[in-house]
């Protein structure tokens, strides 16, 4: 560490000290010694002067002595010198070195008359050659003692050097203080510095009186100060306002978005579906509407605790529907299962939304929704569907009945009448009998015996009676075939599949049909050998008589104001292990334009009144979704069409839903 | 079946009706034939007087009502009926539109009720049919009276007894007018024993 570098860390007044004492010091010196040395100088140069004088005086003086050798004269002359206490050495020496006169200090003799004697220590040495016409003659010798001048020198210094002390202190006293006024007033600005670094910006004044730089650091530093106060108050007051303003907007935010929380809640809740969140890992529901544990009568807190799904959906009871939930893939899900718990409580509840894994497990989000009133009004829509259909049917189907029952009731009251004719002719033969046993009037018993036949017209009933008989047995017959029909059609449908006779069952739809194609075309049918199909039949039934009705109405339309009659083919037969069952017409044809819009609900080509655009809608439903088979067509225009179905034969692996029921 | 009144025919598609029909009503005097189709039907109508047809709306080729239509114009003498297993009321009303049926008949329908409404509408027609005659009658015997009373102004005089009543001579030219008040008498009588019936 350098010196500077080791001032330079001591405090600024103590260098400032450091700084004013060299300099006082070195400069009270140089003056001193200075000022010492031009006196000394001044008064040699005085002295020597002044010994020059008294030595050109004594010269002139002691030249008529020393040329009359006038000794005594010149001692006179010498001791009226000598009084001068300075003048401590005073001679005269004659041409030849010889003392002539003297006193005080002085050389007893000259070595040459030229000699130089020169200043000797504590003296000042004068001499002056005294010259007569003869040449030199002698030389006057003085000296002065220096020693009251040296004394006077060494005070003068002693005086200047306590002066110069007594400034050095004065200086220091002043340095002392203006330094400490310095630094006190710098560590004043310091420390507001300091202050207002850590923070403190209280308004604290520096003293700026002084016109001095550091005056003017301290009004510059008050002007900071003051600025730095406004700036930061303003600051304060903005970050303040800005801060209540955030507040504000944070709270209005988090209240909007509380309000907007609770409004979806509200709504997620609002419907007779539940919102939920399955933990599948834990069995627990992190979330669950309201609904739920308003019905179920669980708390809320219950729902979130592990296995609670056991609780609502018990796995024995429910071995559908769990496997449904765990085989559930990442992703959209919808799925429908029977929910059955303990105390009977069942329903068809229908789940949907969207299945996540996380690290921590599998989670189903969605809507659960009791959908067993729909369903239950979905199988009602199907019934009316097909009361519609037979409704419609019923008017044909009442022909069908009530023309039989016409012959067969005119038959038997042909033979009602015809009995009691009968009688009369029996009676009138009994007559006759009698009349031959007891050989009464015969003839005329015969005769009467005629006339009742006659009148009974006895041929005619012999005739008629037994094809009457005839009449009212075919007559039954179709009513009894009618009857059944209607009884297979309107086969009442199971919760599940049986095995069932389709040749058997499309031929009773074939007779329920029989007056909407009868006057219209002549039916080819070709039934194969069909093992018995796994199927709703009720709704096959539906199914085909659907399209025999579309394939007569078809039909119809082309045929209509001729006596033409058009084909109606229905076909069965087996194809691998599916059955197929066709049903062709030869109408006009499935424009091309509505050919991919047939099977949607609501679509039809039939004039307002005659049909819903419900058939062929149900039947796709029934044979696809159902029943997991084909429904497709084949068709041309002015040629026709001809539908097919095909069914699987064994159990149809596509099923609504999980229909399962507990066993 | 001696001396039938009238001439029936049934027309149905189904024969076991028809034949069923004339077995019920063989009592009847009235002669039933049969057809099975509207075509066979109107061939009939062409060989041979019918007074009343009754047919079956639905068959094969024609409709009931279209028959009775084309028989409404060809053969507007004859009643025309339905009997039909269907109750649609668009049929009804094409029948009673277009073929101006007389009745409409429901499968099953009794045979006696079947056979009184045919009596019925042919006493119906035959008064018709007499009071057009009468009419026809009436107005040639006012012609004649017109030219008797301009050519003899006295001669159709009448003498009224001291109630008012027309006192009618025996003479030459008043045997007309005796017969026609003769068959008015008839005809009222004979309105009298239907309105009975």
């Amino acid at each position: 560490m350098t010196l500077a570098t080791r001032v330079r860390d001591l405090p600024l007044r103590t260098q400032l000290m450091l700084v004013f004492a060299f300099l006082s010091i070195a400069t009270t010196a140089i003056s001193t010694i200075t000022l010492t040395s031009m006196s000394e100088e001044r008064m040699r140069a005085t002295l020597r002067d002044r010994s020059q004088r008294i030595a050109r005086r004594l010269q002139q003086q002691l030249q008529p002595m020393v040329a009359s050798d006038d000794h005594v004269a010149a001692r006179a002359l010498l001791a009226s010198y000598a009084v001068d206490q300075e003048l401590d050495g005073i001679a005269v020496y004659a041409g030849n070195g010889e003392l002539i006169a003297g006193s005080g200090i002085r050389p007893q003799q000259l070595p040459s008359i030229n000699a130089d004697i020169g200043a000797t220590a504590g003296h000042e040495v004068a001499m002056a050659d005294i010259k007569t016409r003869g040449g030199q003659e002698g030389r006057v010798y003085i000296s002065f003692s220096t020693n009251v001048f040296e004394q006077m020198l060494t005070r003068d210094a002693w005086i200047a050097a306590a002066l110069g002390g007594s400034v050095v202190l004065c200086a220091l006293l002043l340095a002392a203080q203006t330094s400490r006024s310095i630094a006190r007033r710098l560590v004043n600005i310091a420390d507001a510095a300091k202050r207002m670094a850590s923070g403190d910006l209280t308004h604290v004044r520096l003293d700026d009186t002084a016109k001095d730089e550091i005056g003017d650091l301290a009004h510059s530093f008050n002007v900071m100060m003051y600025e730095l106060n406004r700036l930061s108050v303003g600051q304060e007051r903005l970050v303040s306002t800005q801060r209540e303003r955030l507040e504000s907007l944070v709270s209005q935010r988090t209240q909007a978005l509380e309000q907007s929380r609770e409004t979806f809640r509200l709504i997620a809740e609002s419907t007779k579906a539940i919102p939920f969140t399955l933990d599948l890992a834990s069995g627990a529901f992190p979330y669950i509407g309201a609904l739920a544990v308003a019905n179920l009568g669980l708390p809320e807190s219950r729902w979130k605790e592990p296995a609670m799904l056991d609780i609502v959906m018990p796995a024995e009871l429910n071995r559908e529907l769990r496997r449904c939930l765990y085989e559930c893939a990442v992703g959209p899900f919808e799925f429908e299962g029977r929910l059955t718990r303990a105390g009977r409580v069942s329903a068809i509840v229908r789940w949907m939304g969207t299945c996540e894994r996380t690290q921590g497990g599998k989670f189903l989000r969605g809507l659960m929704q009791d959908v067993t009133e729909l369903r239950g009004l979905e199988q009602e829509l199907a019934a009316a569907q097909k009361l519609e259909s037979v409704g419609r049917l019923a008017a044909g189907v009442a022909h069908e009945i009530n023309t039989p029952v016409q012959f067969v009731s005119d038959n038997v009251e042909f033979v009602r009448v015809s009995m009691s004719d009968l009688a009369s002719v029996i009676h009138a033969h009994r007559c006759l009998l009698a009349e031959v046993e007891s050989s009464g009037n015969i003839a005329a018993a015969a005769h009467l015996v005629a006339g009742a036949e006659r009148a009974a017209d006895l041929d005619y009933i012999l005739e008629n009676t037994p094809l009457a008989i005839a009449s009212a047995i075919e007559g039954l017959k179709r009513i009894a075939t009618i009857v059944r029909s209607m009884k297979e059609f309107a086969y009442p449908d199971k919760a599940r599949k049986t095995p069932a006779d389709l040749n058997q069952a499309i031929q009773s739809t074939l007779v329920i049909a029989n007056n909407e194609y009868k006057h219209v075309a002549v039916l080819e049918s070709e039934f194969g050998e069909l093992p018995p199909v796994q199927c709703y039949l009720g709704e096959i039934n539906q199914v085909v008589l659907n399209l025999l009705v579309n394939a007569a109405h078809s039909i119809a339309d082309v045929v209509k104001g001729t006596s033409n009659l058009g084909t109606l083919t229905v076909r069965t037969r087996l194809v691998g292990d599916e059955v197929e069952i066709s049903v062709g017409d030869t109408g006009s044809g499935i424009p091309e334009d509505v050919r991919d819009k047939i099977f949607e609900p609501f679509f039809t080509t039939k004039e307002i009144g005659k049909g819903t655009g419900q058939g062929l809608a149900i039947a796709h439903s029934v044979i696809v979704k159902k029943h997991g088979g084909s429904l497709r067509f084949e068709t041309a225009c002015g040629v026709g069409t001809t539908f097919f179905i095909r069914l699987p034969v064994g159990m149809a692996a596509v099923d609504l839903g999980v229909e399962h029921v507990a066993a | 079946m001696s001396n039938p009144n009238a001439t029936i025919l049934l027309v149905d598609d189904e024969p076991n009706i028809t034949d069923a029909l004339k077995r019920a009503l063989r009592r009847e005097p009235v002669e039933f034939l049969s057809a099975t189709s509207a075509a066979a039907a109107l061939q009939l109508l062409a060989h041979q007087p019918i007074d009343v047809v009754v047919s079956d709306e639905q068959m094969p080729g024609m409709s009931g009502s279209e028959f009775l239509a084309i028989v409404r114009k060809q053969f507007p003498q004859t009643i025309r009926m339905i009997l039909s297993g269907q109750a649609s009321l668009e049929a009804a009303v094409r029948a009673i539109n277009e073929g101006e049926v007389h009745r409409f008949f429901l499968k099953p329908c009794n045979p006696s009720d079947l056979i009184v409404t045919i009596q019925q509408a042919l006493a119906h027609k035959r008064l018709e049919e007499q009071s057009r005659r009468l009419l026809r009658e009436f107005q040639r015997q006012a012609a004649v009276l017109a030219k008797l009373d301009h050519n003899g102004p006295d001669l159709l005089r009448l003498d009224t007894d001291e109630q008012g009543a027309v006192v009618v001579e025996e003479s030459e030219g008043g045997g007309d007018v005796a017969d026609l008040l003769a068959e008015i008498e008839l005809a009222m009588q004979g309105r009298r024993s239907l309105e009975r019936v």
